[in-house]
């Protein structure tokens, strides 16, 4: 069984002169929740828009289940970015129909989709006239149409009051119980740390740390050091007594 | 491709504006197939009142000239289908619905490919509506008709799709690359309006033809009358092939614009 979800190799992307995202190398395993933390500007959004073909990379590749990606394998990929985009003129349940159609879901799901995102009652207002935290919940509803596989959220507490944000974070927690992968891009510590199993940490598109969350916010640093002998680099570092592991 | 026209139709169907404008369309066009030719009458016996020959009236709307008067009527108000075009697609990237939709699983090409036939609904519907009006006042209009009268010249229903398809694509393509409806849409008017006739008064009347508004617009040449053959003007009654396949490859030019650019576009 694919043990990765998903694989990225070497992903750089400009604006111009400014790096948003430098070689990054990364692996994201199945059923893990992975937090992808920095601060605004770090590279979060450009590296899940990558993903999600929304932006297109200078360089590098992914693979989504092991595989080149492309809009089938994005079915199998909920997500939310940056903030919910949905026709405003329509309902609830129309945005809903929408995303079912392209997803190849059945209209059968919306309501159970609705019902975990506890928005049953406000299912047939208009998108436009429903406050920030329904519209954050409309989206994660949206994600998990046609239960995919992994699902991507982009700073989902955005915007939100302090219950919004428990709110939000219990959804998350609940959904991954229900096996899905998740990654999840925000700037808050305090929100990988509670939800997440894993974390990549970013600061102006490079990568200074990923691993598990545990590992992050304990005593334990773990370090990527390369050389020209990576065998004999191995051979010294295992003799150092502060180094727990070394893995190639 | 059913699932496309199911998508986009959910789009459109729920969209006040877009009801709106497409009645205000029919209305404009059906008042002024109705009105036109007691309108140039009108003007033609007031301009002639002190002419020494009599000015015969012009009579739009006996098969089988009725198919030519009113495609080429209608070819005026084409305008006002592109900017309803423009408006929906600049919609989908001012609401960003386009990344919603790409990022559920539609490719860039389906996206592309469902606008293409929002363009084909509308010009359809447009003909549909040209060809039961020019039916129905060729009907009214004409004395002793046969099967002959009524479909000889209709292959300018057709020619008139043609041209609002193509017209449509240019104004589809408009909107993808430049994204933003007040701009989109006073460009492509700048162009319609201004630069083409001026880059067309600069080139030669040979290589001008060729300028995709002349192009799409020469599809239906202006319609022949008593008048006109009065004075020895003589338009062309028929529709030219080169002016069909010229307008069919401009329609794959601009699809393939707008594929160029949304497949390597950042949205």
């Amino acid at each position: 069984m694919q043990k990765e979800i998903l694989e990225i190799r070497n992903l750089s992307k400009s604006y111009g002169r400014l790096k948003a995202l430098d070689s990054l190398s990364l692996k994201v395993e199945k059923g893990s929740i992975f937090g992808i933390l920095g601060p605004n500007g770090s590279g979060k959004t450009t590296t899940l828009g990558i993903l999600l073909d929304i932006i297109k990379p200078d360089r590098g590749e992914h693979f989504w289940f092991g595989k080149k990606p492309d809009a089938a394998l994005r079915k199998r990929i909920g997500a939310l970015l940056e903030q919910p985009l949905f026709y405003p003129y329509l309902t609830a349940v129309q945005n809903l129909k929408i995303i079912a159609d392209i997803r190849g879901a059945g209209y059968n799901e919306i309501d159970e989709v609705l019902e975990m995102v506890r928005l049953s009652e406000r299912k047939l207002y208009k998108y436009s006239s429903v406050s920030l935290g329904m519209k954050q919940r409309l989206a994660i509803a949206a994600a998990m149409l046609g239960s995919p596989e992994v699902l991507i959220l982009d700073e989902p507490t955005n915007g939100l009051d302090p219950k919004g944000i428990a709110d939000i974070r219990n959804l998350i927690l609940s959904v991954a119980q229900r096996g899905f992968t998740i990654i999840l891009a925000s700037h808050l510590l305090d929100e990988v740390e509670k939800v997440c199993t894993h974390v990549l940490v970013l600061e102006k598109g490079k990568k200074r740390y990923a691993g598990p969350v545990s590992e992050a916010l304990g005593d334990t640093i773990r370090l990527e050091v390369a050389a020209e002998n990576p065998e004999k680099l191995q051979m010294v570092l295992k003799q150092i007594p502060q180094v727990k592991s070394v893995t190639k | 491709m059913n699932r496309l026209i199911k998508i986009d139709f959910r789009k459109y169907f729920y969209n006040r504006t877009f009801w709106i404008l497409s009645a205000l369309y029919v209305a404009l066009v059906v008042l002024v197939f109705m009105g036109a030719e007691a309108f140039i009458n009108k003007v033609v016996s007031n301009v002639g009142k002190n002419s020494p020959v009599t000015i015969p009236n012009f009579s739009l709307y006996g098969f089988p000239y009725v198919w030519h008067n009113l495609a080429f009527l209608a070819g005026f108000f084409k305008i006002f289908l592109a900017f309803i075009v423009i408006i929906f697609i600049t919609n989908e990237f001012s609401y960003k619905t386009i990344r919603q939709n790409v990022m559920s699983g539609m490719s860039r090409v389906e996206f592309l490919f469902s606008k293409v036939i929002f363009v084909f609904f509308i010009a359809l519907a447009v003909t549909l509506i040209l060809f039961l009006s020019a039916l129905l006042l060729g009907f009214f209009y004409t004395e002793h008709i046969n099967a002959a009268m009524i479909f000889s010249k209709m292959f300018f229903v057709p020619a008139y799709f043609l041209e609002v398809f193509t017209f449509l694509l240019m104004a589809m393509m408009f909107a993808f690359l430049l994204q933003k409806q007040g701009l989109a849409i006073g460009i492509f008017a700048l162009y319609y309006y201004v630069a083409e006739p001026i880059i067309a008064y600069k080139l030669p009347a040979g290589v001008a033809r060729f300028l995709p508004i002349k192009m799409i617009t020469h599809l239906i040449d202006i319609p022949n009358s008593s008048l006109m053959k009065l004075f020895g003007v003589n338009f062309r009654e028929t529709v030219s092939w080169l002016d069909v396949w010229s307008c069919l490859a401009y329609s794959v030019l601009f699809v393939v614009i707008v594929y160029l650019f949304l497949k390597k576009k950042d949205l």
